[in-house]
């Protein structure tokens, strides 16, 4: 019992301490790339650390709704995160969790954030929650594939986090067979259209025309914001994990904490520059294209479970 | 000793519904005594019903209730017997009928004067018996004579406005389809007893169905029972009866009698065809798809009505239960029984909890249509601020049926999402590849299904309950009164509890999944440390909703500490929203709640074939005009390619052959009787 909530604790503090770090990264890569300097790795941290220290402006017209959207955003990404593997020996939250249990908490946080865009009464809100739950509903099918065949994967059909785990730890030396390459992509995809990036999403625009998640988010100011944008970098671990330990768990079954640990942080790293390269490669496309991108994903995750249990 | 209570207490709460019917109908020029009296009785006759269904399910597991009255009618015996699974069904609509009873107080006050409120109270407290007696009836003809009584009941309360003309339309497209469902049970039935030369319906049947008949059988309960539950393609009915019905009997009948035709399907299943084809999980799988997405596509996309987005989310939802029972057919098929106890679980407990949170969103639309005079959601917004409880409980509603753990709407959909992993997965080594990419394809399919599930109602309750009222009527509402709110809160806690407490929910299911297949899916009993924990099969699968809703209330305090630390440090600023610098928002500036789903009428075009339409009517051209008409209109694709060509057919037919039979010369109308006559003769001395 202590044992397990020391652990929760410091997967809560190895979560809160490395999430931003990513889009640090992400960003000093891009201005290194169109030839600036950019800001340091660090800058999310920063920003945070400001904005919790900020003064609130709250639109009138907000209801409860508003001022709790944020706090509900923030703790279902940290709680989907407790359920997950992240070093050997270390899982966070006891094994009575599950997959499924993530993608509906993500749910939860999603629902809370459209509707407190559409709390304000202001036109941007109500553009940038439509947009966000369509681009989620299409990205949907492809995601559950994926957990899918994660299941099919454990030969017990088990979405639960211990029976993954186990596959996990037992699995790292053939991490890199056809299928977990394929799904490996495919939730690439999925996590770009998640988490708001290029060429889904642009999370640097504030134009009108082009913004989504930005514009449900376009009221909220100070420590609201802060805690957004911290659910949002969580959210993103939330699926790099997933691509990273329960994907592909090379590498995974290192008793050594610290060794596991920086295996971890070298493949996340390794994840973002991935991300970071789909950035740089493509520009945002048309909302209306974005079908065509998640059905790409759906189809990559769709091979991989042929690949994995037909064309065997 | 015990258990003769039991059928007293039954027998009781049939009198009680019959002395509420009577005394409503007594009292009719007295609106609120009528009113009273209606609604106290149906809530002690729920009260009742539900207690006793629950000590039978929990501690009289297999004592059935039993009674007879006997009479002379041949084949037709009045024969009750309320079994384990009955209890369960009658145990839904206890709850349900109690709780909509105790609404009903407030809500019958819009007719008063105005309506005859007696009679109301007389049709519903009927209506809610004839659905118990079906539920516990235990002859086949009885069960037919019932069913037809609840259709007809349901029938007269949703015309109950009939002066409007869109009620009498939706009445009439209900009763025909409805008679059009009776009619294939009907044959069904008959089929039945034909070969199993009883008309019981409790006790497994020995005579064994002719295979081909046992298929036609299936289909016919399928299109039968099908139609009662609003099954695409068999839904035309739904949208309009439940949009026009009052908002309790809206309630009720989307809770309560759609999930009677659940019960009529598990009951033949289970007790008169002990054996089925693959094939028959197959169809009934894929017709649930079609009807889960199809149903949730419409409610996201063209609906402005929030009773019409409501039913067809009921559409989504029945999908989502013969999705269940389509997974639970095959596991039949090809005899793997832990699947087949997961699957059946997902039945039950989807149509357990379809009921307890489409009741409470139903409630919900009937409050507003109460408060505000209108059920259209261009019309309302920032009710959260007039009404916040009654808001409040409909927000649990919402966040219920969009599956957020740990509320009772993401426990069935877990479970039906591992009985379709499992089934993946069960046939992965023995290659069956048609099947494992059918249940691929259906995977997906739930999946955008449940995610345009949280899209509905992010629109249901982001349009209707915040941002700024967008009519007189929003902006002067104000909270219901007590009994209204008390009824939703009970509703908004049951959503609660029966998904945190998910363990002995399941625990109560496994009694009815013991007497029909002989398994429990919980394979150690209960016990009160991990009444929240819920394993499956071997306990090695597991989730548990009450340790997640542990975990995010252990988060949100420490969340709740930083705050509070926070708060002392910055200031908050009341100002407002940001309006681009130019003249203050108005409430016409508000998405819309067709502006927010035209996004998924654009990518699921194919659907709707969306059409807009622009008349100038003053100015020049579309970028300087003064005035002008904007028409959007959605095309409904099942009743303009399936049902208009049957209906136009049929039309066309008796127009041509009316003037042929029915020329109006009665000297071929005595010809006719003659002809049928020497017919009947000749039938006669043939068959005899």
């Amino acid at each position: 019992m202590i044992e397990s909530i020391l652990k929760l604790i410091i997967q809560i503090m190895i979560t809160l301490l490395i999430a931003p770090l990513f889009t640090g990264v992400i960003r000093k890569m891009k201005a290194k790339v169109q030839h600036r300097v950019g800001a340091s790795v660090f800058q999310p941290y920063f920003d945070l650390t400001k904005l919790f220290k900020k003064d609130l402006v709250v639109s009138g017209t907000a209801s409860w709704i508003y001022n709790l959207a944020p706090y509900v955003y923030f703790i279902t990404a940290l709680a989907a995160m407790c359920c997950l593997p992240v070093v050997y020996g270390l899982t966070g939250f006891s094994f009575y969790t599950d997959l499924l249990v993530v993608v509906y908490l993500f749910v939860g946080g999603r629902i809370f954030m459209a509707l407190a865009a559409l709390d304000t009464g202001s036109t941007f809100g109500g553009m940038g929650s439509s947009r966000e739950m369509l681009v989620s509903a299409l990205v949907e099918p492809a995601l559950f594939i994926v957990i899918i065949t994660i299941s099919a994967r454990t030969e017990i059909a088990s979405t639960n986090i211990a029976d993954i785990y186990k596959y996990m730890a037992v699995n790292t030396g053939t991490a890199f067979t056809p299928m977990n390459i394929l799904l490996f992509a495919s939730t690439l995809l999925i996590l770009i259209a998640e988490t708001s990036r290029i060429p889904v999403d642009d999370p640097a625009t504030h134009l009108e025309l082009t913004m989504v998640h930005e514009a449900m988010i376009l009221e909220y100011s100070g420590r609201h914001l802060a805690f957004i944008e911290l659910g949002t970098y969580i959210k993103q671990l939330v699926f790099m994990t997933i691509m990273a330990n329960i994907l592909i768990p090379a590498g995974f079954d290192n008793s050594n904490f610290i060794l596991g640990f920086g295996i971890y942080l070298l493949k996340l790293l390794v994840i973002t520059v991935l991300v970071g390269l789909v950035e740089l490669n493509t520009v945002k496309f048309r909302l209306y294209s974005i079908p065509n991108f998640a059905v790409i994903a759906l189809v990559i995750s769709i091979l991989g479970f042929f690949t994995g249990f037909i064309l065997r | 000793m015990s258990a003769d209570y039991l059928t007293i207490s039954f027998i009781v709460c049939i009198i009680l519904y019959l002395t509420g019917a009577i005394s409503a109908l007594a009292t009719y020029s007295k609106p609120k005594v009528s009113n009273f009296l209606s609604n106290i009785f149906s809530f002690l006759a729920g009260s009742l019903l539900g207690i006793s269904v629950i000590i039978k399910l929990l501690f009289l597991k297999s004592y059935n209730i039993t009674f007879d009255f006997q009479n002379n009618i041949p084949f037709l015996n009045f024969n009750f017997k309320i079994d384990n699974l009955s209890a369960f069904f009658l145990l839904i609509t206890g709850v349900v009928s109690l709780i909509v009873s105790i609404y009903s107080f407030t809500y019958m006050k819009r007719f008063f004067f105005k309506k005859n409120v007696g009679i109301f109270g007389a049709l519903y407290n009927l209506f809610i018996l004839s659905m118990v007696l079906l539920a516990s009836s235990n002859n086949m003809l009885l069960f037919l004579v019932l069913w037809e009584l609840m259709s007809l009941l349901s029938y007269f309360l949703v015309i109950y406005e009939h002066e409007k003309d869109e009620v009498q339309k939706a009445g009439r497209t209900y009763i025909i389809m409805t008679y059009t469902g009776t009619a294939f049970i009907t044959a069904a039935f008959l089929l039945m007893a034909y070969f199993t030369k009883s008309f019981e319906l409790s006790a497994l049947s020995s005579e064994l169905i002719p295979k081909g008949y046992a298929d036609l059988i299936y289909v016919f309960l399928l299109l039968g029972f099908g139609t009662k539950a609003g099954i695409i393609p068999m839904h035309i009915w739904l949208p309009y009866a439940y949009t026009e019905a009052p908002g309790n009997v809206a309630a009720i009948m989307s809770a309560v009698m759609k999930k009677l035709s659940i019960y009529g399907m598990l009951r033949i299943i289970y007790f008169v065809l002990p054996e089925n084809a693959m094939w028959w999980g197959v169809l009934t799988l894929i017709i649930g798809t079609v009807s889960a997405v199809f149903g949730i596509a419409y409610s996201v996309a063209s609906t402005i009505n929030i009773k019409r987005l409501l039913s067809y989310s009921s559409i989504e939802n029945m999908g989502i239960i013969f999705c269940g029972m389509g997974v639970m057919l095959i596991a039949r098929a090809s005899g793997n029984s832990f699947l087949l106890s997961l699957a059946l679980t997902a039945v039950l407990l989807h149509t357990l909890n379809h009921a307890l949170f489409k009741s409470l969103l139903f409630m919900g639309a009937g409050a507003i249509q109460y408060i505000t005079g209108t059920r259209n959601m261009e019309k309302l917004g920032g009710l959260i601020k007039k009404m916040p409880y009654a808001a409040a409980f409909v927000f649990v509603g919402c966040l219920a049926i969009a599956a957020v753990p740990p509320f009772n709407g993401f426990a069935s959909e877990y479970i039906v999402f591992q009985s379709i992993i499992n089934s993946i997965v069960w046939f992965v080594p023995s290659r069956q590849f048609p099947i494992i990419i059918l249940f691929v394809i259906v995977a997906a399919c739930l999946a955008i299904t449940g995610a345009l599930v949280a899209f509905s109602y992010v629109k249901l309750f982001g349009i209707s309950f915040l941002g700024m009222p967008r009519s007189p009527e929003a902006e002067n509402a104000k909270e219901p009164e007590k009994p209204m709110l008390a009824a939703m809160a009970i509703s908004a806690l049951l959503c609660m509890v029966a998904g945190i407490c998910l363990k002995s929910v399941i625990k109560l299911i496994d009694n009815v999944s013991v007497e029909l297949i002989n398994i429990k899916l919980l394979a150690y009993d209960w016990s009160l440390s991990d009444f929240m924990h819920y394993p499956l099969g071997n306990g090695e699968l597991s989730v548990s909703t009450g340790q997640i809703a542990g975990l995010i209330a252990v988060l949100a305090l420490i969340v709740l500490a930083v705050v509070l630390m926070l708060r002392k440090r910055t200031t908050v600023q009341k100002y407002n929203t940001w309006d681009c610098g130019f003249t203050k928002l108005t409430p016409k500036m508000q998405y819309s709640a067709i502006g927010f789903s035209k996004s998924v009428r654009i990518v699921f075009r194919g659907l709707f074939k969306p059409n807009r339409d622009l008349v100038v009517t003053e100015g020049s051209g579309p970028y300087f005009m003064k005035k002008g008409n904007y028409v959007l209109s959605t095309e409904k694709v099942i009743e303009k390619y399936l049902y208009k060509p049957v209906i136009l057919a049929i039309l066309n037919f008796s127009r041509k052959t009316r003037y042929k039979i029915q020329t109006g010369s009665i000297h071929v109308y005595l010809m006719y009787f003659f002809c049928a006559l020497v017919l009947m003769l000749l039938y006669y001395s043939f068959a005899a």
